[in-house]
């Protein structure tokens, strides 16, 4: 049977456009435009590397999010993902990583696996801890923040850099990894890759599909609540030096940058 | 003479036309300490430079007629300069001119929705009216990587090209109406942007490219386009120039989407990826020949057009496709850091010509072979805008070899059909061969435009005119 590559992508807003929030404090989804976590496209790149090394391989990409999610499906199939996997429920709106892992881990136990593939974190949530729940979840090893990894034997291995030392590091299969963004060039998608994608099959999945009790996930599911959200406060205007036209302002500015240690 | 030179070789300007200037706009907008002046003195690429005795900064085209009416009553010349990146030597004093420069000149008018037209003050940047026009669900058609300190003045009077003349023409397809002031001081306001006006001579268009020698731009009034929310960026990787060309054809006919179309090659590539630390796009360990970028623009998925006009053409090595913002950005930046590249790497020497497209491919291969004749431990650096036949070349340690070796491509561009300048202007670098490609005729007719305009040489002397037309 082909070895069995799940990568873990995720749908999100741009980040440079302006976000904004919806009353019940969810993310407005509608307003921007999304695109598959850059982050993730490493995860996608190391999965398509592991599978060409290893010959008979198939990689998939799974996503939980709404409709605008498929971009970001795309995005990876066009780069040579086989087939994808899109999540999908009213239900799921507001869920928290609590509800997410959940989630991923039955979906990724029903499209089945043997090395499942994540990014180190989402450019939006940023929380990083998605790879761990999956693993906990699922009762397979953990291992994240990977540099370099690679299969043989019924076993991955992969390097992690710290800040005191490198480890080398390996686990039996099946497993989860997270692999960051210093793990090597996320390629382009081709012509070729972009054609191919529009042939290869998205399968849907909604929580009655996962055997999932909506109300385990979702705003009222969620283990954490988000109590307030506040516009970042307008930039003050900085403190002005007026010279005096003798050349007073040098001294200012010079006691200035020396008071706040800029020189 | 109104301009003296001092014991240290530095011009002051009269003590009349400083008090007067300052009376102008303020004492704080006129500049004579060299220290202050410096920034102003030099161009952008480092190789046009000189000292000015005063720089003068009018807020609006009422200030821009008396600093020009002060400065003629002393017989001080004046340069125009705007945001002096300007590539052939033309916005920078030569002689101990004055500097009159135009970036407080930056008011922007609210978008005029019922003619789909905006007017801005000379001194705006490209990028600032390309964030105004864009609030209103607009855009302006020209684009090009200087964006963030090029002033439409200087575009203007540069007729600048960029990167979408493809689909848009230059910025002369973009000028509706100007409002400029004349050496003697008068203003010349045709603002209106009227769509058809045939009441005779079009003096707003002859002042596109005239380079700031005829008057000083203070307004410009743009015809704009829709702001399209969709776009797709291609790299492909091809073998040769004639390669790039056949792919252009086809999707030129067949991709009413398409904006751009800029060619690179291997050589400049690498310099990019050594010079701005970026991967390759492609996963070979070694540059392809030629890199030609494409990109479409649409309300709507101008991807599939696109795929479909290439993806049965036989003459692909690869391809990389982008539609997010990150992602084409990151592929743009193959094609843009090559200037910033060329100048980290040494200051070039720089021509910008044009050729007719079925010289192109030929021209390549000569403009390669006169670098390596004429200064053999030269390094060539090709890139620029195919559509147009527009090639940047870029020639870093050609020494003292670079006279001859401009002068080879030059008369090589002649002997094509082409011009020895497709969007940088002339300025003072390209004076002396205007003759290659512009007739007698046409130049005896420039030399008493000039006198008409400008009867007393005031403004930006020595720039298009090798000698003084008076």
């Amino acid at each position: 049977m082909s070895f069995r590559l799940v990568v873990c992508v995720k749908y999100v807003p741009d980040a440079t456009a302006d976000r904004r929030f919806a009353q019940d404090t969810t993310t407005d989804r509608e307003s921007v435009d999304g695109l598959l976590s850059e982050l993730d496209e490493h995860a996608v790149e190391q999965a398509l590397r592991l599978a060409e090394a290893i010959g008979d391989a198939e990689v998939t990409a799974l996503t939980l999010g709404p409709d605008g999610a498929e971009t970001a499906l795309r995005k990876a199939l066009a780069m040579g993902v086989d087939k994808a996997v899109h999540v999908q429920d009213d239900a799921v709106h507001g869920t928290d990583v609590m509800g997410t892992s959940a989630i991923v881990a039955r979906a990724l136990e029903l499209t089945g696996y043997d090395l499942v593939v994540c990014g180190m974190a989402s450019t939006d949530g940023a929380m990083g801890v998605l790879p761990a729940l999956l693993a906990e979840r699922l009762g397979v090893p953990q291992l994240t923040l990977l540099s370099e990894v690679g299969v043989e034997d019924g076993v991955v291995r992969g390097r992690r850099d710290g800040d005191a030392a490198t480890e080398d590091l390996r686990a039996p299969l099946p497993a989860v990894v997270s692999v960051t963004d210093r793990s090597g060039e996320a390629r382009y998608p081709s012509f070729k890759g972009v054609v191919a994608a529009r042939k290869k099959p998205v399968r849907r999945l909604d929580l009655a599909d996962l055997g999932i009790e909506p109300g385990t996930v979702g705003l009222r599911g969620a283990w954490t609540v988000v109590d307030h959200i506040a516009a970042r406060p307008q930039r003050r205007a900085g403190a002005v030096v007026e010279d005096d036209g003798e050349g007073a302002g040098a001294g200012q500015l010079a006691a200035f940058l020396a008071a706040g240690a800029f020189i | 003479m109104p301009v003296t030179a001092t014991l240290d070789a530095r011009p002051s300007a009269p003590k009349g036309l400083l008090a007067q200037l300052a009376s102008i706009v303020g004492g704080y907008h006129v500049l004579s300490d060299p220290d202050l002046t410096a920034g102003h003195e030099v161009d952008w690429t480092g190789r046009f430079t000189g000292p000015t005795p005063v720089v003068v900064r009018p807020r609006n085209p009422h200030e821009v007629a008396a600093v020009l009416r002060a400065c003629a009553q002393y017989r001080v010349p004046v340069i125009p300069q705007g945001g002096n990146t300007g590539l052939v030597g033309g916005g920078v004093p030569r002689q101990g001119e004055a500097v009159l420069s135009t970036t407080r000149l930056t008011d922007l008018e609210p978008v005029d929705r019922l003619s789909g037209q905006v007017t801005v003050g000379a001194g705006a940047t490209l990028a600032a009216v390309q964030r105004h026009v864009r609030e209103a669900g607009y855009d302006i058609a020209v684009d090009l990587a200087a964006r963030d300190s090029a002033t439409i003045g200087g575009m203007v009077a540069t007729n600048a090209g960029g990167l979408r003349v493809l689909r848009w023409g230059p910025m002369r397809s973009q000028v509706v109406g100007v409002e400029a002031v004349l050496a003697d001081g008068r203003v010349m306001n045709r603002l209106s942007g009227l769509p058809k006006d045939s009441s005779g001579y079009d003096l707003t268009q002859l002042l596109v490219g005239s380079e700031g020698t005829l008057a000083v731009i203070t307004r410009v009034r743009l015809r704009l386009i829709p702001l399209f929310t969709d776009r797709v960026t291609v790299l492909l990787a091809l073998q040769d120039t004639a390669t790039a060309l056949r792919v252009l054809a086809l999707v030129r006919g067949s991709v009413p989407s398409l904006d751009s179309a800029e060619i690179t090659y291997a050589d400049g590539v690498a310099l990019v990826h050594k010079h701005l630390r970026l991967p390759s796009p492609f996963r070979t360990p070694t540059p392809y020949p030629v890199h030609l970028l494409l990109e479409c623009a649409a309300q709507r998925d101008p991807a599939d057009d696109l795929i479909e006009a290439l993806e049965r053409s036989p003459d692909l090595l690869d391809s990389a496709i982008a539609t997010d913002e990150p992602s084409r950005r990151a592929l743009w930046a193959h094609r843009e850091g090559h200037t910033d590249a060329v100048n980290a790497a040494g200051v070039p020497l720089k021509l910008d010509v044009a050729v007719p497209l079925e010289e192109l491919a030929a021209f390549e291969q000569e403009v390669r072979g006169l670098t390596v004749r004429h200064a053999p431990g030269a390094r060539l650096v090709l890139f620029g805008h195919l559509a147009e036949g527009n090639y940047h070349v870029n020639i870093l340690d050609a020494g003292d070899r670079d006279e001859e070796l401009s002068e080879a491509v030059l008369r090589a561009v002649a002997r094509r059909g082409g011009t020895i300048s497709a969007e940088h202007g002339i300025g003072v670098a390209k004076a002396r061969w205007l003759s290659l490609t512009r007739a007698a005729v046409d130049l005896d007719l420039a030399a008493v435009t000039k006198r008409a305009w400008d009867p007393e040489a005031l403004l930006n002397p020595g720039v298009l005119f090798s000698a003084d037309p008076a």
